[in-house]
């Protein structure tokens, strides 16, 4: 797909992107099962959050995360 | 000064422990990565689609191209983040009742909203700032071709941060209108939203903040030469929000 | 005189809410201040602490007009409302420095406050606990120790006992006696009659907008107050046996099939009760002396003035 360019040089330019994606879905998961949602039931907040990139862990921060001190 | 220095460490406690803090932060600095690659990806895409179509009318594929593209979703996507987060910064406190024991201590609302201002524009304005270093350097990775100059993109940042802090004071205003945070969201959005169909009328598009936006996208030295008055007027609107904000939490009734 | 209150009057739209409140409350009183639900207690309250204005009539307290001196006074009373709501994401320590830098402490003065109410309402040891995972009770508490930081002569307690489980409600009690030991003025609205006669010296009963009836407890029990016996019979009573009793200490009698009850005067007692009862000669299975209550004061003051 893109010639010219090693998978390694590919993988060098996704890399950023790919981590802070990883890293904000995993913390997203850990919310879900530690502390519950609102709004939505767990599989639904869960399959936003892995489905949706980017847009999906932040619509889950702002509407669906609960505090651990939420009533 | 109290009620402010107290309110500048709650509101600073609320930011870091609700996560405000790195929600901003993630509404922000997400699309200075992805944008660059996106570009960098989209002739690529295209030409498995369609091939022989000449690409290089659809988009600037360079690095000025990337720090646009980035503008046009800090102002579409991170104003929606923004906001979204924001919007119960007044109205949540009134709605869940949380003012009522401050309140009843003696407490400066002025000090309140001034506190709830100072720590998120600070909040946001460094972030921007990041925001935009992050994707300068990553799009200089990407598109090595053609380098802009940094000050050029810090002077970029610091327009787009003004036009951001013209946005918090218009959500905190609205947040103290309307006790139900979504009312107050959904009213700053129509506005930010509606704000670049005023700048198609020429005559006052210049009074609008969204002047702003821009001037910023420019991104080379030739600013319009009313820049330095529309930044005066935008931090003349945010001091009129501001008072707003303040005359309103003095007069409402907590109940 | 330490609160004053005279032809309160507060609107809501048309609905008049408080329609010329009047009372008294003396230092270091505790003053109870009782009615239904959604009667205006709250509102009352809320004008009292500052935070709500009002339409009409004079307030002073301890004697500073409310009119002219909101601001002051906001600083010397105490106000714990009926539900009160904290930052979920603090500690209760962390609230309480945060009210303590709102009404300008210093750092040491703050340190010193925070564990002296800690101890006071006993929270010491949840202390460094998120106020989100409170229970209603450890809230309320945290609550009174919140409206005692600044010191203040006068506490306004908003149904402080209502929403509790017995072991939160008997703490709260206890809580508010050890107040009236530090001589501090108590104004404590709520519609639970029994926490009322634990603890207060005087009561004010709103209805309608109004106080029907203000009056010190030990007064009001002497007024109101006349025992009543519950006797039960072997058989079911007849008109006949009613129409003999005469005795004009006897205020008031209910019948119900076998079951008896006699208002007496106060100072009748059982040997009276049983020199009558041979009298009538019919034999009786049970007597028993039921004292009425706090509550049985308040029904028959709202049905005099329905």
């Amino acid at each position: 797909m893109l010639e010219g360019l090693s998978t390694m040089e590919i993988f060098k330019m996704f890399l950023p992107v790919i981590i802070v994606e990883l890293a904000l879905k995993m913390f997203c998961l850990v919310s879900i099962f530690k502390n519950g949602v609102k709004n939505l039931n767990k599989i639904a907040w869960t399959l936003v959050v892995l489905l949706i990139s980017t847009l999906g862990p932040i619509v889950f921060l702002i509407f669906g995360r609960r505090n651990n001190y939420d009533d | 000064m109290n009620s402010f220095t107290a309110y500048i460490k709650k509101e600073y406690m609320e930011g870091i422990r609700n996560f405000k803090f790195l929600i901003i932060a993630l509404g922000i600095i997400l699309f200075a990565l992805l944008d660059p690659l996106m570009l960098k990806l989209l002739p690529h895409i295209l030409e498995n689609q369609a091939p022989g179509m000449d690409l290089s009318q659809l988009a600037n594929y360079t690095q000025e191209g990337a720090i646009q593209n980035y503008m046009q979703n800090l102002f579409q996507i991170s104003n929606l983040v923004i906001v979204l987060t924001l919007m119960g910064l007044l109205s949540e406190e009134i709605k869940n009742k949380t003012l009522i024991i401050p309140y009843s201590n003696k407490v400066n609302i002025n000090g309140i909203v001034l506190a709830k201002y100072i720590v998120y524009a600070g909040a946001i304005f460094i972030i921007i700032l990041i925001g935009f270093l992050i994707n300068y350097y990553y799009s200089k990775l990407l598109f090595p071709e053609e380098i802009i100059n940094i000050g050029r993109v810090l002077k970029s940042s610091s327009i787009f941060g003004v036009y951001f802090l013209f946005n918090l004071s218009l959500v905190l205003l609205m947040s103290s209108l309307f006790r139900k945070s979504i009312a107050a969201g959904i009213l700053s959005l129509s506005i930010i939203y509606l704000s670049p169909a005023i700048g198609m009328i020429e005559k006052i598009s210049k009074f609008s903040p969204y002047y702003l936006v821009n001037q910023a996208n420019i991104l080379s030295d030739n600013y319009d030469s009313f820049l330095n008055k529309s930044i005066l007027l935008t931090f003349i609107y945010i001091f009129i929000f501001i008072g707003i904000t303040i005359y309103r939490m003095n007069k409402i009734e907590l109940d | 005189m330490m609160i004053r209150a005279e032809n309160l009057t507060k609107r809501y739209g048309n609905n008049k809410v408080l329609n010329g409140v009047n009372f008294n409350v003396e230092k270091g009183e505790i003053y109870g201040f009782l009615g239904h639900n959604g009667v205006g207690k709250t509102t009352t309250m809320n004008i009292l602490a500052g935070i709500i204005g009002y339409n009409d009539g004079d307030i002073t307290l301890n004697s500073l007009d409310m009119k002219n001196n909101r601001s002051n006074l906001k600083g010397m009373i105490g106000y714990l409302p009926e539900e009160p709501k904290f930052y979920p994401y603090m500690t209760s320590n962390e609230y309480l420095t945060f009210i303590g830098e709102v009404l300008g402490f210093n750092k040491n003065k703050i340190k010193v406050r925070n564990k002296e109410l800690l101890e006071l309402v006993k929270l010491e040891k949840s202390s460094n606990r998120k106020i989100g995972g409170y229970s209603r009770g450890m809230k309320q508490r945290l609550g009174i120790a919140v409206s005692m930081y600044n010191n203040p002569e006068i506490l306004l307690l908003d149904e402080p006992s209502s929403a509790l489980d017995p072991t939160g409600r008997k703490d709260v009690i206890n809580i508010i006696k050890n107040l009236k030991n530090l001589g501090i003025t108590v104004f404590l609205s709520t519609h639970i009659l029994s926490d009322i006669e634990r603890i207060c010296d005087k009561v004010g009963i709103l209805y309608n907008g109004k106080i029907i009836l203000e009056e010190k407890l030990d007064m009001l029990k002497q007024r109101y107050l006349h025992s009543i016996y519950d006797i039960e019979f072997e058989n079911n009573i007849n008109q006949e046996t009613i129409d003999e009793i005469k005795e004009d200490w006897i205020k008031d009698i209910e019948v119900k099939d076998n079951i008896m009850n006699l208002h007496v005067d106060e100072n009748i007692d059982s040997r009276d009760i049983i020199a009558l009862l041979s009298e009538l000669n019919i034999p009786i299975l049970s007597l028993n002396l039921r004292r009425s209550n706090l509550e049985d004061i308040f029904i028959k003051v709202v049905n005099e003035n329905e």
